[in-house]
C-alpha cells in the first residue's frame, strides 16, 4: 500500500475542518475526492503534502506513506519527499509560477533543487517533459513568461513540473476546473497517460464528477469535513447509497437524447 | 425543469456586429467578426465557446460596455449602439447583466437592501422610505429570507450572492437579462438551484435571457437555443435540446470533450487538437480550418456563410455543400 490515512482530523484554529477521514491508495491507483466547496477535500490532500495553510494543523489520526508516518517528518525529510516522491498540481498553475521568471528558468531551478543535473542537462530534460505534455514548440515555451501562455498551457507546465521526477503519488487539486472543456479533456488525458506510463498514483480533488469518473478507480464523496460515501466509481455512480450522493449526481447536467421540443 | 414556449418575436436583433481592438503593435484583434443573432421574447439563448472566442465581448457590446466597430443592435426598432448620454442610460432599464464572480460584483460597504434597490434609486423609481418593502419583495423573488436586507454581501455564500445579483438585475423589470458565466463559479448543486430559479422567473415574467456558458450539458438542459462561437464567428445556431444533432465539426468536437457520468473505461472522450488560434490575424477562409479534421481546399479560401438547414438550425460549414452535392449526384445516378 502506498498511502494510508487513518482517522485524520484537521483543524483551522478552533474550527474542526476535517473529521475521521480514512482512505488508502495502492501503487498506481487513482482516487477521486468529490464534494462541494468547503467540504474539506482540498484540506485532506494538503495535509498529505504537509502544506496546510495558515492555522491549519493535523489534530488526530495518522498519514502513512510507504510505511512511514508523515506526521513525524522533519523539515529536511519533507524536502526529500516533496517534488520527487510526492508532487502536487494546483488549480491555477499560472499563479503558482513565478511571474517574472521564464518557464525554462524556473523549471531548471526546480530540477536542480532535487537532482544533481547541470543546467544544460536540466533544460534538455525539461523540454522533453514539456513535449510529453503535448505542448507545441516546447523550446519556445521554455523562453516564455507565464503571462505569455494561455491558462491551458500554464496548466500543462504545472503538470509537467509535478510529474518530472516520476513521483509515486500525484496530488491534483482541481487541476482542470479553470480550463475550457476542450482543454480540460486534453490535459486530463495527457496527465493520465503519463501517470500510467510512470506508474504514478493519483489523488484528484475535483467538483467535476465527470472528470472524477473518467480518471478514478475509486470515488470518495465528502461533505462538511466527513466522508459521506466511498467505493468503486461504478458503484458510486450507478448505485449511490446516500441521499447526498444521489442529490449531487442528479445536479450534474448531462446531455441525453432530444428532450424539449420547443420549436 | 419546466420551460416556457418562446414567441418568434425578436426582442433584440444583433446585426453584423464587428468589434476590433487595436493592439500596441498597430495590429487589430478581432473579437467579434460580423456576428448576427436574434433573441426572441421569452427565450433563453446560450452563447457557447472556448475562452477567447469573443462571447463576452459580444454581450459587452450589447450592454454598451464596449463600443462596436461596426454593426447595429436593434431593440424595439431602435439601434441602441447609436445611443449616447441620457438615452444610453435610460436603455439600461430594458437590459441588465449578472456577472460571473458574485464576490466582486457588489460594493462591500453597501447593505443588501441598498444593493438590490440601487437600480431603482438610479432611475428615481423608489424613495428610501419604500426601500424596505421593495427589498423584501425582491429577496422573496430570489427565495432569500427578508432579514438578508440588513446584511452585507461578504457574509454570504456564493450561491446567495448570485441570487442577490439576479435580484438586483431584475429590480427594474428588464426585458432582457444577460448572464455572463453566471453559474460557473458555483458548485453543481448550487448551480442547479440558481438555474431552477432563473427558469421559474422566466416562466412568470417571460424574460428573455442571453446565457453565456461553456458547459454544453447545462445549455442542453436549460436553454431554448444555443449559438456556438469560434474565433469571433458564430459557426452554428441550433435548438439546445437538439445539441446532439449538431452538424458543425467544432460543435461536435465540443460535445465529445464532455466527461459523462460513466465509470472509468466505459466511455472514451475525444480531444480536439491544439488551442484556439490567435484572434490577431484571422485566417483567410473558415475560422476553424486549423483544427478541423475535414478541412478542404475551399475552407482555406472562403468563409462559409451561416445558412438555415432545418428548423431554427443554422450552420456555417462548407461540408454541408459537399454532402448536398453527394446527395444530388446519388439522386441523378
Amino acid at each position: 500500500m502506498l498511502l494510508d490515512i487513518a482517522k485524520l482530523s484537521v483543524s483551522y484554529g478552533e474550527h474542526l475542518m476535517v473529521q475521521n477521514v480514512d482512505l488508502s491508495l495502492d501503487r498506481g491507483g487513482v482516487l477521486a475526492i468529490v464534494g462541494e466547496s468547503g467540504s474539506g477535500k482540498t484540506t485532506v490532500i494538503r495535509a498529505v503534502l504537509g502544506c496546510l495553510p495558515h492555522e491549519g494543523r493535523v489534530t488526530g489520526g495518522a498519514i502513512t506513506f510507504n510505511g512511514k508516518n508523515l506526521l513525524t517528518n522533519t523539515v529536511a525529510q519533507w524536502r526529500q519527499l516533496c517534488g520527487t516522491q510526492m508532487a502536487m498540481v494546483f488549480q491555477d498553475s499560472g499563479s503558482m509560477l513565478d511571474p517574472i521568471q521564464r518557464i525554462g528558468t524556473q523549471f531548471v531551478e526546480y530540477i536542480q533543487a532535487h537532482s544533481s543535473m547541470n543546467r544544460i542537462e536540466a533544460a534538455a530534460a525539461a523540454t522533453h517533459m514539456l513535449a510529453r505534455m503535448h505542448l507545441a514548440n516546447p523550446e519556445n515555451v521554455m523562453q516564455r513568461y507565464p503571462f505569455e501562455l494561455s491558462g491551458g498551457m500554464n496548466q500543462r507546465v504545472g503538470v509537467a513540473m509535478a510529474l518530472f521526477f516520476k513521483p509515486q503519488l500525484l496530488l491534483a487539486d482541481e487541476p482542470t476546473s479553470a480550463l475550457d472543456v476542450t482543454t480540460q479533456a486534453q490535459v486530463v488525458k495527457e496527465m493520465m497517460h503519463i501517470c500510467r506510463e510512470d506508474g504514478t498514483a493519483i489523488i484528484i480533488v475535483t467538483h467535476n464528477i465527470g472528470v472524477a469518473a473518467y480518471m478514478a478507480d475509486e470515488i470518495l464523496v465528502m461533505r462538511t469535513g466527513r466522508i459521506v460515501e466511498q467505493g468503486p466509481s461504478s458503484a458510486i455512480l450507478q448505485d449511490p447509497q446516500t441521499d447526498y450522493t444521489k442529490e449531487l449526481l442528479q445536479a450534474v447536467p448531462q446531455i441525453g437524447e432530444v428532450h424539449h421540443d420547443l420549436y | 425543469m419546466t420551460y416556457i414556449k418562446p414567441t418568434k418575436k425578436a426582442v433584440l436583433s444583433i446585426r453584423d456586429i464587428v468589434k476590433r481592438f487595436p493592439t500596441a503593435d498597430h495590429r487589430y484583434l478581432t473579437a467579434c467578426n460580423h456576428v448576427s443573432l436574434e433573441l426572441h421574447q421569452g427565450e433563453s439563448l446560450a452563447i457557447v465557446g472556448e475562452s477567447g472566442c469573443g462571447k463576452s465581448t459580444l454581450v459587452k457590446v450589447i450592454m454598451r460596455l464596449h463600443d462596436a466597430t461596426a454593426g447595429s443592435v436593434l431593440y424595439d426598432g431602435q439601434d441602441i449602439i447609436r445611443f449616447t448620454g441620457e438615452e444610453k442610460r435610460q436603455n439600461y432599464r430594458h437590459m441588465q447583466m449578472v456577472f460571473q464572480d458574485p464576490a466582486q460584483a457588489f460594493n462591500p460597504k453597501m447593505k443588501i437592501r441598498d444593493i438590490v434597490c440601487e437600480p431603482l434609486y438610479n432611475f428615481a423609481l423608489l424613495s428610501k422610505a419604500e426601500a424596505e418593502n421593495r427589498a423584501k419583495e425582491l429577496l422573496h423573488m430570489v427565495e432569500l429570507p427578508a432579514d438578508f436586507a440588513d446584511r452585507y454581501a461578504a457574509n454570504m455564500s456564493g450561491g446567495q450572492r448570485q441570487r442577490i445579483a439576479i435580484a438586483r438585475a431584475l429590480a427594474l423589470n428588464p426585458d432582457i437579462l444577460i448572464c455572463d458565466e453566471a453559474t460557473s463559479a458555483l458548485d453543481v448543486s448550487v448551480q442547479k438551484k440558481i438555474i431552477d430559479l432563473l427558469l421559474r422567473i422566466q416562466q412568470q415574467t417571460s424574460l428573455s435571457i442571453i446565457f453565456i456558458c461553456h458547459d454544453l450539458a447545462l445549455v442542453y438542459q436549460m436553454c431554448h437555443r444555443a449559438a456556438v462561437m469560434y474565433l469571433g464567428n458564430i459557426v452554428e445556431v441550433l435548438p439546445a435540446g437538439y445539441l446532439k444533432e449538431a452538424k458543425h465539426p467544432y460543435t461536435q468536437a465540443l460535445l465529445r470533450s464532455i466527461f459523462p457520468l460513466r465509470a472509468k473505461g466505459e466511455c472514451e472522450v475525444a480531444t480536439l487538437q491544439g488551442e484556439i488560434p490567435s484572434p490577431l490575424d484571422l485566417p483567410q477562409g473558415c475560422p476553424f480550418q486549423e483544427r478541423c479534421s475535414f478541412c478542404m481546399a475551399i475552407c482555406r479560401e472562403t468563409v462559409p456563410e451561416l445558412r438555415l438547414i432545418g428548423r431554427e438550425h443554422m450552420v456555417a460549414c462548407h461540408l454541408l455543400d459537399v454532402s448536398e452535392k453527394e446527395v444530388k449526384t446519388e439522386e441523378i445516378e
